[in-house]
């Protein structure tokens, strides 16, 4: 625990907070001074065209790229200084699986575990495959399951570790009707328990059916941001539409 | 982070035991180059016996390479390497890990081609066979602390079975060549490679040291 | 964009290249003394060195210029490095031609695994995998960063191949084409070494500047595309 903060502040801080995050390489500007904060309790989804820069933004955010100007802390934790421990807390689902096709669903989640450092990981596993209604399938190689049951497992191996903070990149990308359901359904929970998450789409109606907030990201910079409650979707989506094409 | 790297090589150990896919590639593509060599060379058995040595590490730099570009080809296939990214791990357990899991697939590969190269080449391996095998492992270490390196790398590329290689041979030609003559001195052919022996040493040290400062670079988005 | 500052640069390396290139030219026509075994063709000797020096000046170059950009992340090294490499192998290319046109008259082959000229082979390859890694990886994040570590870890490896490469011919010797310059020089010789090597850094100098300004530029053009076509949008948009 840090020096100096208090039980109170523990409880309200942010589960992200990103202050001032600029990215560049030379003259290319990926990110413009981004202000975003993620409450616990509240799936924030990132709206945007392709190529504003919601994917280098999640990316920054799941410490897949260390070198940027601004600060990004996850629950208080500033995530470069805090090093290793700072990416406990996150979970991270895109429409990859990050599965390993020639492991069984078993040996997939028992090594995720113990990357972890899990305690227990051969227990750990087998009650998230119970969870996730997997059991069945827990000597089958990734590449003998089903899609859905593939998504079901990636999701496993997702809050396998308890994260507080959910990063999700495009995750409705290449998902029939019913694993989107399954995947808003995980979230809702997710996000009733107490998590926050922060999910990055471009399609409007899936991301506002699962938000609490909404922010919009343009050229790189936060061109609007609000409650979800509350808003005119209508007129959103009219808005937005402009400007994909725009 | 003996437990990352105890985590990494339990998990490539088991895809590989799976999947045999590694080991078989390098050990095919390995004797097909002693055949070619055969034909191409059309030597007899004195020759044969002289050359041997370079022989072995000519056909093991290339189907070691096929093992190599598996190492991370894997993580690449359903986005893994940004899974391990995210882990509260240190990164160079990662590269630990992979690098140790590619040393025994690539000894491996030596012990199972060395009867064929015994037999194609008719060469006595028996007389200083410990010996062999500590140039096996030896030789192993320094093309795998580069080749895990730069598998990772190339893993990013658009033409990555054609990038490792290019990569990685220029840069380990010290290994294979020290390799080749400890590996006559092992053979009985030459009577002393302690100048080799210590090559090899400093190589391997040297590298899996920069490896393991460098890999974080490598693996970020 | 090229300020005076660089210009002025760029000129005054442009003035010393060409002067010192002349002087040397000279001194090896009229004033180094002709090769008492060699003959004339003994004269590429002072192309030769110069350019393999040269090459290796580029390589170290690459490597402090990737180590710098490894700390920094700034852009502005990556172009330093990438500029050094590609001049660099330009140099080396010369190395490798000129060798052999000094071997052949002399002893009658084009090549013999010599020490020196296969180490600058190596160097060679190594340079043309930096450049290829460079041009297959399409980010130039990810681009400026993995060839960094490759600029790195290919300058480590170098004095490991020189140990290896030389005392493996210690071990299998075979005749040396780049013949010992050690053994002995006429001062005259060594004076035309001299302003020669004087006049092929320059030269490289030169090269290298124009390089990263090129390299500068086209970023800068990039840019301008970029802001062009986002001001196309705002306007369609605002409609």
């Amino acid at each position: 625990m840090r020096s100096g903060s208090t039980v109170a502040d523990a409880a309200t801080a942010p589960a992200l907070s990103c202050e001032h995050v600029t990215k560049r390489f030379g003259r290319l500007t990926a990110l413009r001074s981004v202000d975003l904060t993620v409450r616990p309790g509240e799936c924030t989804v990132l709206f945007g065209r392709n190529g504003a820069g919601k994917s280098t933004l999640l990316h920054i955010v799941a410490a897949l790229i260390r070198s940027y100007e601004g600060r990004v802390a996850v629950f208080g934790e500033d995530l470069r200084a805090g090093g290793e421990r700072s990416r406990r807390a996150l979970g991270l689902v895109s429409h990859d699986s990050y599965l390993y096709n020639d492991l069984t669903a078993l040996d997939n989640l028992r090594f995720y575990a113990r990357l972890y450092g899990a305690r227990d990981a051969e227990a750990r596993a087998r009650a998230l495959l119970a969870r996730f209604d997997l059991e069945a399938k827990a000597r089958s190689t990734v590449r003998e399951l089903s899609r859905g049951m593939k998504q079901r497992l990636s999701l496993a191996r997702a809050v396998l570790h308890e994260p507080r903070l959910l990063l999700l990149d495009e995750p409705f990308t290449g998902l029939d009707e019913p694993a989107c359901a399954t995947l808003a359904g995980m979230l809702g929970e997710f996000v009733a328990h107490g998590g926050a998450a922060l999910l990055t789409t471009h399609d409007v109606e899936r991301g506002l059916e699962v938000a609490q907030r909404v922010a919009v990201l343009e050229r790189g910079a936060i061109a609007f941001e609000a409650p979800a409650a509350g808003l005119d979707a209508a007129a959103f989506r009219h808005r937005y539409r402009e400007l994909l094409e725009g | 982070m003996l437990k990352t790297i105890a985590a990494i090589l339990w998990k490539d150990l088991k895809i590989e035991l799976r999947t045999k896919e590694s080991i078989s590639a390098a050990f095919v593509f390995s004797v097909l180059v002693l055949v070619i060599f055969n034909f191409a060379l059309d030597l007899d058995t004195a020759q044969a016996r002289r050359l041997g040595s370079g022989f072995f590490w000519v056909a093991f730099a290339f189907g070691g390479t096929l093992a190599l570009n598996r190492s991370f080809a894997i993580e690449k296939e359903s986005g893994c390497t940004r899974a391990l990214m995210l882990a509260p791990v240190d990164r160079s357990g990662i590269y630990a890990g992979k690098f140790l899991a590619n040393v025994i697939f690539l000894v491996l590969t030596q012990v199972l081609i060395l009867p064929l190269f015994a037999v194609f080449f008719d060469v006595p391996v028996g007389n200083r066979l410990g010996t062999l095998l500590l140039v096996f492992v030896l030789g192993a270490v320094g093309f795998s602390s580069v080749g895990t390196l730069f598998s990772a790398i190339a893993a990013n590329t658009r033409m990555r079975e054609l990038m490792l290689p290019v990569l990685l041979l220029p840069v380990t030609i010290p290994v294979l060549i020290a390799a080749v003559e400890t590996t006559s001195y092992a053979l009985g052919a030459t009577e002393d490679a302690s100048f080799w022996f210590k090559l090899l040493v400093v190589y391997d040290v040297v590298f899996v040291t920069v490896g393991h400062m460098v890999f974080e670079y490598v693996l970020e988005e | 964009m090229a300020t005076s500052g660089t210009k002025t640069g760029s000129a005054i390396l442009a003035v010393i290249a060409l002067a010192t290139m002349l002087a040397g030219l000279a001194m090896i026509g009229f004033y180094a003394p002709v090769e008492a075994e060699q003959g004339v063709v003994q004269k590429i000797f002072y192309f030769h060195v110069p350019l393999a020096w040269n090459a290796f000046l580029g390589f170290t170059l690459v490597f402090v210029f990737s180590f710098i950009f490894l700390v920094t992340r700034s852009r502005k090294w990556d172009i330093r490095a990438y500029a050094a490499a590609e001049v660099g192998v330009l140099f080396t290319t010369l190395v490798l031609v000129t060798g052999p046109i000094w071997a052949k008259p002399i002893w009658g082959i084009w090549w013999t695994w010599d020490a020196r000229l296969t180490l600058t082979l190596v160097l060679w390859l190594i340079y043309v995998a930096y450049l290829m890694l460079r041009h297959y990886v399409d980010s130039p994040d990810k681009r400026a960063t993995l060839s960094a570590v490759v600029g790195i870890v290919g300058f480590i490896d170098v004095p490991l191949v020189y140990f290896a490469i030389r005392w493996w011919r210690t071990q299998h010797p075979q005749p040396v084409i780049a013949g010992g310059e050690g053994s002995g020089l006429d001062p005259r010789m060594a004076a035309t070494l001299w302003v020669c090597l004087t006049a092929f850094t320059a030269f490289y100098l030169y090269l290298y500047r124009r390089r990263v300004v090129l390299e500068e530029t086209r970023d800068e053009v990039d840019d301008l595309h970029r802001r062009f076509d986002e001001r196309g949008h705002k306007t369609q948009g605002a409609a």
